[in-house]
């Protein structure tokens, strides 16, 4: 009995769609990647109800004419590869040839397209995938994509969809990293009537990024500078601690202009940064990498959102010197106080907390409304973005400090100093504590590697996976001073141990290790030794309440001017806060 | 049970087995001293399973029976009496009073009834050696025992008696100390291994004077018999590492220097090696003499010691603290130091006589 039979065109191309199509963002990134590819310069995505009744992507590139618009509705036609050798050399967005194919299997689409130097362009109607209408059109070049009615003919991928809330929110993330990805096309996204992004399309990052996140992101952006390797790049940009968030939805990366999401660049750049991050916060970036296109691998996953670099140590490596240097180059003060009149709700409740303490002033001792106050102060200072003061930036340019006027300290514990138009309010404990880890950081890093010697050897045995992340990481665990050979079966031969561990339980040591031990980049050394310096340090700093002299004082900043030390403490608080006399003037209602 | 004995003999037994009473155990039993007279003697024994100490003193008995008091109390409170008679006598409920002069104090102790009794050691021929001599080997090479647990044979000390010869080796994979001896029984080959632990508080016990001390093993213990005391020690099982093999033979570069003044110059080069985070000395031998250097964060020392060199010149480091544990050990004046490369052992040696052996792993400096 004939129970297999092949399916007809139409249902394989339906159920094709389901790995290209998913949502209203998945057919405005195709449609979009489409424009980019075809040259435009300016391209506009329109929606209604979050895509499901209507997206419109218009370009103003190469258009194509009668015959390719035809054809691009075929699954695997494709103008951007000719053969498998060109896989390896993709530089476009697209290359599987899928896409309109898809899209136009669960929609009812029409293409409106004309190439520049054609006088007149084709209008194409394509319902379920089926071309039910090609005519002559007078239209401007370029090329537009008309879609309605998402899965008009496969219901019960509908019922799939969320609130067209939902979608439009998934949509706008998605032109946020089409912009980011492209700052010299202009991208203009409008949902419901409504414009949301319009970026200039100038070329520059810093002008994509403020066309999503707005312009008062700009004082809050660290600059990563373009560095050239073997022809690998890495520019972009890392937020302050300010933007600093509890997830990792705003990191942003670019590998040759492709957004893809990528634990190894996100935990490089988390690695890299780690010392001014408090717990259970991630960076904020838009980071760019360019690399030879035979470097990586987009054909991973339908969705080209995942790539496999063929050297992932090197570039991992690369990024975060890059980071770190660029992060060590923009101290940063986080600001105590915002005054931003779009924000009322903070502007009130801050009022308040002051308030009360104005009342109470009189009171001795100021007992618990200060705490109350402070900790107003800490939730002021959680970051979000958007919510800057007019002046700005509050950095201040290290070798300033020597320049402040010390005004006393606060609760024995925080070091208020005023330039010109700031107060600065410095922990002395974090900050102490910094500047000797800082030091003691550079003393062992430019200490020799030694290793105790052992006889006889001690003999090892680990497990399967334990093996191989060891025989992987060899070389690194010798730079800890751990002389290991492999010794038949699944054990070591440990012939020497860093000479701190000396009384340590060799084994356990060795297991800590190979958990600290990061399995893609084999750092081990100083996820070994970071946290021994850290508690070092912490134990030498000058305590909160241990009251410090003006010499003291003045010695400390004088530290911090020519050590050039990042403005967080070994683990993540800030040094030191401040307020300009600006917000003071305004709190105090002398100016409005 | 009632007793008289004086307040010195009784506070010298009560340290004595003490050494054997854990601070601290699950069972309040095994913090207590078991007291039990025996005719004209009076029993004192401290255990915490692992080493028992029984010791008897002279006493004037009244009346027989036997308690167990909470030791370290005990021991305070002795101490705290005048050296004069002291008299002690059981109350019912197994509380003991404790007469001295004008001073009386009575101590909550427990039933002796479940206190452990200590096995039992008579199969073997004992073996006869001088408290002097024991005494000696355990200073000289109990420093070097492994005090991390991932070598369990290590946390002990090898003793080892062989045609009148008796050796004493610990070891704790970074260096090796041994130290022989003759001794005159005939006994057969005889190796056990004592935890380092019970041997560190034999070694605190015997006195320095040249009476005999008979040490009997058994399959899982060891006796030592001081005559008045006895220390039975739980042994360790395993075999020990043969450290014959490890001990190289030849040398590249000999050395011989005096003991007094390379301690001194290490114990200069340790003061700021030591605030280092590798505790690092660096030796450099050469041209009949020895240079040693340290640095760290707080500065650095050189100091240049005469030596007699033979062979070639080396550069070698070692942790300064494991080179100190043995010259402080070592009373010999001079002693002569063999070795080969900068990343294999050195062997030393006093100049006179060959009977103690230190083996030291140096460290390794890449770069
Ligand atoms: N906006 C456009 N302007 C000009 N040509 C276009 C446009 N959109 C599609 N095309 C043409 O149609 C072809 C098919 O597009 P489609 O998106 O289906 O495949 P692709 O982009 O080649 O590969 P992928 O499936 O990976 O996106 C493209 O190769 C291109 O030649
Ligand atoms: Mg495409």
């Amino acid at each position: 009995m004939a129970v297999i039979r092949k399916l007809d065109n139409r249902t394989v191309n339906q159920i094709a769609a389901g790995e290209v199509v998913e949502r209203p963002a998945s057919i405005v990134k195709e449609l979009v990647e489409n424009s980019i590819d075809a040259g435009a310069s300016a391209i506009t995505v329109e929606i209604e109800q979050g895509g499901v009744s209507l997206i419109r992507v218009t370009d103003n590139g190469i258009g194509m004419d009668r015959d390719d618009a035809e054809m691009s509705f075929h699954r695997h036609a494709t103008s951007k590869i000719s053969d498998a050798d060109d896989l390896d050399r993709i530089n476009s967005l697209g290359f599987r040839g899928e896409a309109l194919a898809s899209i136009a299997a669960v929609t009812q689409l029409e293409m409106i397209t004309r190439q520049p130097e054609a006088v007149s362009g084709w209008h194409i109607i394509n319902h379920g995938g089926q071309i039910i209408d090609i005519s002559e059109t007078g239209c401007p070049e370029g090329t537009t994509v008309l879609v309605r009615n998402l899965f008009y003919n496969t219901p019960a991928r509908l019922k799939f969809l969320k609130s067209s809330r939902s979608e439009a929110a998934a949509v706008s993330d998605l032109l946020a990293k089409l912009i980011l990805a492209n700052p010299s096309v202009s991208i203009k996204y409008i949902s419901n009537g409504s414009t949301v992004y319009h970026s200039p399309g100038n070329g520059r990052l810093l002008s994509a990024i403020i066309s999503v996140y707005g312009k008062n992101i700009k004082s809050d952006l660290i600059p990563v500078e373009t560095h050239q390797e073997n022809g690998l790049t890495v520019s972009g940009f890392i937020g302050k601690p300010a933007l600093y968030r509890s997830n990792r939805t705003h990191q942003s990366f670019y590998v040759n202009s492709r957004y893809v999401r990528s634990p190894l660049l996100s935990q490089c750049i988390e690695e890299a940064v780690k010392e001014q991050t408090m717990i259970n916060r991630f960076p904020w970036c838009v980071i760019k990498i360019a690399l030879p296109a035979a470097e990586v691998d987009v054909n991973v996953h339908p969705s080209k959102t995942e790539i496999r670099f063929r050297n992932p140590a090197a570039v991992s490596g690369f990024l975060s010197a890059a980071i770190k240097k660029a992060v060590m180059a923009a101290p940063y003060v986080p600001a105590v106080f915002h005054t931003s009149s779009s924000d009322h709700k903070h502007h009130h409740k801050e009022q308040k907390a002051v308030n009360v303490n104005v009342d109470k002033q009189n009171e001795y001792p100021p007992k618990s409304e200060n705490e109350s106050n402070r900790k107003a102060i800490q939730e002021e200072m959680l970051p979000k973005y958007g919510m800057k003061n007019e002046e700005g930036d509050h950095t201040i340019n290290v070798s300033d400090f020597m320049k402040l006027n010390i005004i006393g300290t606060a609760f024995s514990t925080f070091i208020l100093a005023e330039s010109d138009t700031e107060l600065y309010i410095i922990d002395q404990h974090a900050a102490h504590e910094r500047l000797i880890y800082e030091q003691l950081k550079k003393s062992i890093m430019k200490q020799e590697v030694v290793s105790q010697q052992l006889l006889p050897p001690f003999i090892l045995e680990v497990t399967h996976d334990e093996f191989i992340a060891v025989t992987d990481n060899m070389e690194s665990f010798l730079t800890v001073g751990f002389e290991i050979e492999p010794f038949g079966g699944k054990s070591f031969l440990i012939r020497g141990i860093p000479v701190i561990l000396k009384e340590a339980n060799i084994s356990e040591i060795f297991h800590e290790l190979l958990d600290r031990t990061d399995s893609r980049t084999g750092q081990a050394k100083l996820l070994l030794q970071d946290e021994d310096i850290i508690k070092v340090s912490c134990k030498k700093a000058v305590k909160a309440h241990d009251r410090l002299s003006q010499q003291e004082i003045r010695s400390l900043l004088k530290d911090m001017d020519e050590k050039r030390i990042p403005l967080t403490c070994p683990h993540g608080r800030p040094i030191l806060i401040s307020m300009s006399k600006y917000e003071l003037e305004k709190k105090f209602k002398r100016i409005q | 049970m009632k007793f008289t004995c004086s307040q010195n003999n009784f506070l010298e037994a009560v340290l004595t087995v003490q050494k054997a009473v854990s601070a601290r155990s699950s069972t309040p039993l095994l913090e207590g001293i078991l007291l039990e007279t025996q005719k004209d003697v009076l029993k004192l024994v401290g255990t915490n399973l692992d080493l028992g100490i029984e010791t008897y003193i002279e006493a004037d008995i009244r009346e027989e029976g036997s308690v167990v008091i909470p030791s370290r109390l005990l021991s305070e409170i002795i101490r705290k009496l005048p050296d004069a008679e002291i008299e002690v006598t059981l109350l019912g409920n197994y509380s003991v009073k404790i007469v001295c002069l004008n001073s009386l104090v009575t101590l909550q102790g427990f039933a002796p009834d479940e206190y452990p009794s200590l096995p039992d050691i008579s199969e073997s021929e004992p073996i006869e050696i001088s408290k002097m001599l024991l005494a000696k080997m355990i200073r000289e090479t109990i420093f070097a025992v492994a005090t991390d647990e991932s070598r369990p044979v290590l946390t002990g000390s090898l003793l080892e008696v062989e045609d009148g010869e008796v050796t004493m080796v610990s070891l704790d994979g970074y260096r090796l100390a041994l130290q022989k001896g003759r001794i005159e029984s005939s006994a057969g080959h005889r190796k056990v291994i004592i935890p380092g632990k019970s041997l560190g508080e034999i070694g605190r016990i015997i006195d320095g004077s040249d009476d005999n001390i008979s040490i009997t093993i058994s399959d899982r213990h060891v006796l030592f018999d001081l005559g008045y005391t006895r220390i039975i020690s739980r042994v360790l099982e395993g075999e020990f590492i043969n450290y014959r093999q490890i001990i190289p033979e030849d040398y590249r570069t000999r050395v011989k220097v005096d003991t007094k003044i390379l301690t001194s110059s290490i114990e200069r080069a340790s003061l700021i090696a030591r605030e280092g985070k590798n505790n690092l000395i660096k030796l450099n031998l050469q041209d009949q003499k020895m240079t040693i250097t340290a640095n760290s964060e707080s500065g650095q020392v050189y100091e240049e010691i005469p030596v007699l060199l033979e062979g070639k010149d080396l550069e070698i480091a070692f942790n300064a603290r494991y080179f100190m544990d043995m010259l402080k050990a070592i009373p010999d004046q001079e002693i002569c130091m063999d070795l080969t490369t900068n990343v294999s052992p050195c062997v030393i040696r006093p100049i006179k006589g060959s009977d103690y052996t230190y083996l030291l792993l140096p460290v390794r400096i890449f770069g």
